[in-house]
């Protein structure tokens, strides 16, 4: 166990460490852009030795593998160093937008598997009904239909026409809070749940039936088991048979899909955010992007990976809690 | 009157291309103390039998005809919730073929054994644990073995386990599916070992299910041949391994060894079962049996009694009065 | 090598395919999804015939957000107008000297000579009738050329007479002299031409104002002529005179913001969505089973870096990625595909690997190998053929992720701008006001479009799915 966790975490080093290295070289090797035209705003006005003064501040007068030598260091103790465009430490910047992401995200995975999972199991209980088919058939929606489709359309109606309509928006359109911001503290709560609820509703809408269809299928692998048809033999009832024996062994599939969508959080709303101007880390990247702010697109790869190793690790270590016949590191 | 009574039992999986007639006009009869064994290839129907007697088909199999009584009580007529409350493992329970996957992995031997008990039985939890490390060391495991999981016990104390499981409720019956399938000669030796002396401290009847009728002999009383989802051959186990008539008996005999006693010529039955989509036309076994008449491809033969008592066979060449 | 396509191969293949075909055509979804296929190759292959409208260069169709044209079924829309072009051919109502000599109707020729010093008025009139509702946009052009001008000033006065006799002026150029040539566009949109109309009140309805009586309409033209010296000539010639009342409904699915016919994009999407879709998934696959078998057979050093070079890419969120590398290395939908399939093959490599793996130890793998046959040739002949179902329905289910992924690129703004792809068609719907306008003529249709060729695929792979994968097959 002890060996195994220790070989888990040099081969995750190696990952990161290779993760880092790609950010570099595309950010800052064979980058197109040179770092200081992102400046541009400033470089109008600005004279040449503050230019100077800004190049140094971040770092880019040193030679190329100094460069890299200090950044790999500062990835690693998770220094992500300055934005270009606020001229603020990444990690406070990130700390601001985390919450939008992970509240939209977080509730958006958590309405997802309770509306999917009861829906999978009713399927998987329910073979060939009407219910199991248009669990099929949500599922396959999931796969060709664009979420951010769903959003555009949910927008229009809920808000456009509704405002046409009837004189008001029935959920709002932008923003994560209505400006200005309440007051009291829970009519602040319940206005940014009101802002929440179109985007987190869409997400729903775009994934449940494909988790309901990801749920029946692990259940209907474990209903054709042998040992389903001993507990059935058992005299068991059905729904004993359902829950406590097949539901039973879906659970470690189920925790570790779970557990690997995790890291998704972060760059999973992306277009959410876009389509909703909601102020998260989907809209801190794309502005990234847009102005050439390198710092923060590396940040949040780099996060990303990490949250990606650190999920791993905990489904592996989840999976063999769950299944006593797989010890950690046997998944797959 | 017999405790288990089987009578025309007809059983029918759907499939996209028609009909399999898995159990086809079967009848015998299980006595209380008695077993009975259930000889036959792979895929003549023995697991279907076994299976429409508990009511536990698969989601295409449907029992079309004939009765099932069980101390006189149709149970093919009982509803199912009766029939799962007050027949299954409580009067009837099963081992079943392929014990490996029988248990649930992830949870232990003791837990699913003390889970029967307290299905059937108004006993506190503590009860129903000492029941099952009693019923455990039964089998000729030792009691800690309740805690284990079933991957950390090996394929005969796995079966073991799921044996010990089968008696949690005391019940009337017990149907063995191919309990030494899939384990090597030493463990089966064992659990035939294990199954015996059961059968003699215990008052239960069994129906053990083999294509091997050396271990039916071993065990049983009485044993029922089938062939292509019939009964071939049925009666007193000693006059079917010592005087098989039919010859699809014979050739079962000579091509399994027996576990115990002298080895002999292994000779493996030529052919294939039939297609029970579509069988053969007159005796099922016409297109294999080295003795086929014309007749044998035209008339169906039914099951009759021979000259000894309670012996009964499905052949033309034995083609005595009706019963 | 030459057995490998040998008759006898061939007839197995054949075969092979038969049957496939013959599980696949009893399976619903699967035809139904076969069907949209269908109808997607159809669209794309027909696109010239479906639409006179090339999806990129339109002129001004309608005016912006015009309705689809079958709206008017609908009672509160009955009234709605389509585009209607007025060709302005003029007709002399004062012509003092004969000035007139080239051709009447749209293009008009001018033949000045000055006999004198009196200033000359020739004025020209073109009428048109209109009586339906007023229209939100509309345009008038003409132009003018003159040559041969010597010692003459003169001007070019346009003028609007509305049934009841309002004068509004379109066009008032004088004090022109020397040769010249000139376009003139008068748009109702346009901010110079309702502030020389109405000073104070900027973004007035000009459609409203004009259009609103029934009946006959004037133009009027007046060319005037003041010669400096007795031999001032000067020819003028006025052509491509028209009137372009916009329709507040356009074509089978209206017309976006920029005026541009919507079923245009989206027939033409087809090529696009298609192209995208299959490169990538084929691209994508090739890298998939390359990878997976070359592990797979190979094992050691390359499985190990292969497997590695997976686990990374794991690590990395597919769309942030893609977005970062189209930002960086152009918009370019080549790259797009390229980078799309470059990232989206590590799941099929696992699944390719690991049959590989079990293939590679069953017996007639070790035949061949033990009769002297190359690792090449083995992998050829017998691992390739074992994986090509698993890898054709693998390949079917990338080609929907491909075109959604390509979507999402375009929706955020990082697609190709050249290409026209319905991503592309959502995100100008999205940037330009298709909401606020409620234009769900340009909303719907291209995510509609996307949705049907999306399943379509969806479909066709799940049936494969149910082939390939007995195990699902008896499930149902
Ligand atoms: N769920 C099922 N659907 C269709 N056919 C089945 C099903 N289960 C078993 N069969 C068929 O029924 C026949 C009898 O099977 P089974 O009772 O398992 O035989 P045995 O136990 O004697 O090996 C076989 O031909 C088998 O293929
Ligand atoms: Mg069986």
């Amino acid at each position: 166990m002890r060996e195994y966790l220790i070989k888990r975490i040099i081969v995750s080093l190696f990952i990161l460490w290779v993760i880092a290295t790609l950010n570099f070289v595309i950010f800052q090797v064979i980058s197109p852009i040179s770092p200081e035209e992102t400046f541009a705003p400033l470089s109008l006005e600005v004279s040449p030795e503050v230019r100077e003064n800004l190049r140094e501040l971040y770092g880019l007068n040193d030679d190329l593998h100094i460069r890299y030598l200090k950044y790999i260091r500062n990835m690693f103790t998770f220094d992500f160093g300055i934005s270009f465009r606020s001229r603020r430490p990444i990690a406070s910047e990130m700390a601001v937008r985390l919450p939008a992401t992970v509240l939209l995200l977080g509730s958006a995975m958590v309405a997802t598997i309770i509306v999917g999972t009861p829906l999978g199991i009713l399927a998987a209980s329910r073979r060939g009904s009407k219910l199991d088919i248009a669990t099929i058939g949500s599922g396959l929606l999931t796969w060709g239909v664009p979420v951010f489709y769903i959003q555009l359309v949910g927008m229009l109606l809920f808000c456009f026409y509704f405002n046409r309509w009837f004189g008001f928006e029935f959920f709002p359109s932008r923003g994560l809070y209505s400006i200005p911001p309440p007051q009291n503290p829970l009519a602040f709560m319940g206005d940014v749940a009101w802002h929440m609820a179109l985007p987190v509703l869409t997400l729903v809408v775009g994934g449940f039936g494909s988790w309901a269809l990801y749920t029946r299928n692990v259940l209907l692998d474990a209903l054709t088991q042998d040992y389903i048809v001993t507990a059935r033999a058992k005299g068991l009832s059905e729904r004993t048979v359902l829950y406590r024996h097949a539901f039973r062994s879906t659970l470690p599939p189920i925790v570790t899909i779970i557990a690997l969508s995790i890291p998704g959080i972060i760059t999973g709303a992306m277009i959410t955010e876009f389509i909703f101007t909601l102020p998260g880390i989907g809209q801190w990247y794309l502005t990234g992007l847009n102005s050439g702010d390198y710092p923060v697109l590396q940040s949040v790869l780099f996060t990303y990976a990490i949250l990606t190793i650190v999920c791993n690790l905990i489904a592996d270590l989840l999976y063999g809690v769950l299944d006593p016949r797989i010890r950690v590191g046997m998944r797959r | 009157m017999a405790l288990l009574d089987v009578e025309n039992l007809r059983m029918y999986y759907e499939i996209m291309r028609g009909e399999v007639k898995a159990v086809d006009n079967v009848s015998f009869q299980v006595d209380t103390k008695e077993s009975l064994g259930l000889a036959g290839e792979s895929g003549c129907g023995k697991t279907s039998a076994a299976l429409s007697i508990l009511k536990l088909l698969p989601w295409n199999g449907k029992i079309v005809g004939g009765a099932i009584r069980l101390g006189g009580e149709d149970i093919v007529k009982m509803k199912d919730s009766e029939f799962r409350n007050k027949i299954r493992w409580k009067r009837i329970s099963m081992i079943f073929q392929g014990a490996m996957n029988a248990l649930h992995p992830t949870y232990t031997v003791g837990h699913q054994i003390t889970e029967a008990i307290l299905k059937h039985e108004v006993v506190s939890k503590r009860e129903a644990n000492e029941r099952a490390t009693k019923l455990i060391e039964l089998v000729g495991m030792e009691s800690e073995r309740v805690k284990r999981y079933p991957h950390e016990l090996s394929g005969g104390m796995k079966q073991r386990a799921v044996t010990a499981m089968a008696l949690a409720c005391n019940p009337d019956l017990v149907i063995a599916d191919e309990p030494t399938t899939a384990l090597d000669v030493i463990v089966q030796a064992q659990v035939l070992k294990v199954m015996k002396e059961l059968k003699s401290r215990l008052d239960i009847s069994m129906i053990v299910i083999s294509h091997d009728l050396s271990l039916i002999s071993e065990i049983c009383d009485k044993s029922a041949i089938m062939y292509a989802g019939r009964i071939a051959e049925y009666g007193d186990v000693v006059h079917i391994y010592k005087e098989a008539l039919h010859p699809y008996t014979e050739k079962l005999i000579t091509a399994f060894p027996s576990v115990i006693g002298p080895k002999t010529e292994l000779s493996s039955i030529p052919g294939f079962p039939p297609d029970l989509l579509r069988p053969p036309p007159g005796c099922r076994f016409h297109p294999r049996c080295p003795y086929a008449m014309e007749i044998c491809c035209k008339k169906e033969p039914s099951l009759m009694e021979v000259e000894s008592k309670d012996h009964f066979v499905a052949c033309h060449l034995h083609g005595g009065e009706k019963k | 090598m030459a057995s490998l396509f040998s008759r006898d191969k061939r007839i197995i293949w054949m075969r092979r395919i038969r049957n496939f075909w013959e599980e696949f055509s009893h399976t619903k979804i699967g035809l139904v999804g076969l069907g949209l296929l269908v109808l997607y190759i159809l669209v794309a292959a027909l696109s010239p015939w479906l639409t006179p409208y090339d999806p990129i260069a339109q002129p001004r169709l309608a005016q912006s957000f015009a309705m689809p044209e079958w709206v008017t079924v609908f009672p509160q829309f009955s009234n709605l107008t389509k585009t209607r072009r007025i060709t302005l051919s003029w007709n002399v109502e004062n012509d003092p000297l004969n000035l007139v000599t080239g051709g009447w109707g749209t293009s008009v020729g001018v033949q000045y000579k000055a006999g004198d010093l009196q200033p000359v008025l020739l004025v020209l009139h073109s009428k048109f009738s209109y009586a339906e509702i007023p229209p939100n946009e509309f345009f008038q052009q003409f132009a003018y050329q003159s040559t041969d001008t010597k010692d003459v000033e003169y001007s070019v006065t346009l003028n609007l007479v509305t049934p009841e006799g309002e004068i509004y002026q379109f066009w008032d150029e004088g004090g022109l002299t020397g040769d010249r040539g000139q376009w003139v566009t008068r748009d109702s949109k346009d901010p110079l031409f309702i502030a020389a109309l109405f000073p104070n009140e900027p973004g007035k309805h000009l459609g409203k104002v004009f259009f609103t009586q029934k009946g006959e309409y004037t133009f009027v033209l007046e060319l005037r002529f003041r010669p400096k010296s007795m031999d001032a000539t000067a020819q003028l010639e006025i052509s491509d005179s028209k009137l372009v009342i916009l329709g507040h409904v356009h074509g089978i699915l209206g017309a976006d913001y920029f005026a541009k016919d919507i079923w245009a994009q989206v027939v033409y999407g087809a090529q696009l969505s298609l192209a995208i879709g299959f490169l990538a998934a084929i691209v994508g696959t090739s890298i998939g089973i390359l990878v997976g078998v070359v592990s797979g057979y190979l094992g050691g050093i390359a499985d190990e870096v292969s497997m590695r070079i997976v686990d990374i890419l794991l690590c990395l969120p597919l769309l942030p990625l893609l977005l970062a590398l189209v930002n960086l290395y152009g918009r370019n939908v080549y790259y797009i595909v390229l980078f799309i399939a470059i990232f989206g093959w590590q799941g099929l490599a696992r699944v390719i690997r690991s049959q590989t793996l079990s293939i590679r130890e069953t017996a007639y793998i070790e035949t061949a190998r033990a009769s002297g046959a190359g690792g090449f040739y083995i992998m050829l002949r017998h691992i390739i053929p074992n994986i090509i179902p698993v890898a054709f329905a693998s390949m079917v289910l990338a080609v929907p992720s491909a075109i959604l992924f390509e979507s999402a690129l375009s929706f955020l703004g990082f697609g190709d701008p050249r290409v026209p792809t319905w991503g592309k068609m959502l995100q100008h719907a999205f940037q330009s006001g298709a909401f606020i306008n409620l234009a769900w003529w340009w909303i719907i249709p291209p995510g509609i479009a996307i949705i049907g060729i999306c399943m379509a695929f969806v479909f066709i792979g799940f049936a494969f799915d149910e082939i390939v994968n007995p195990r699902l097959r008896r499930r149902r």
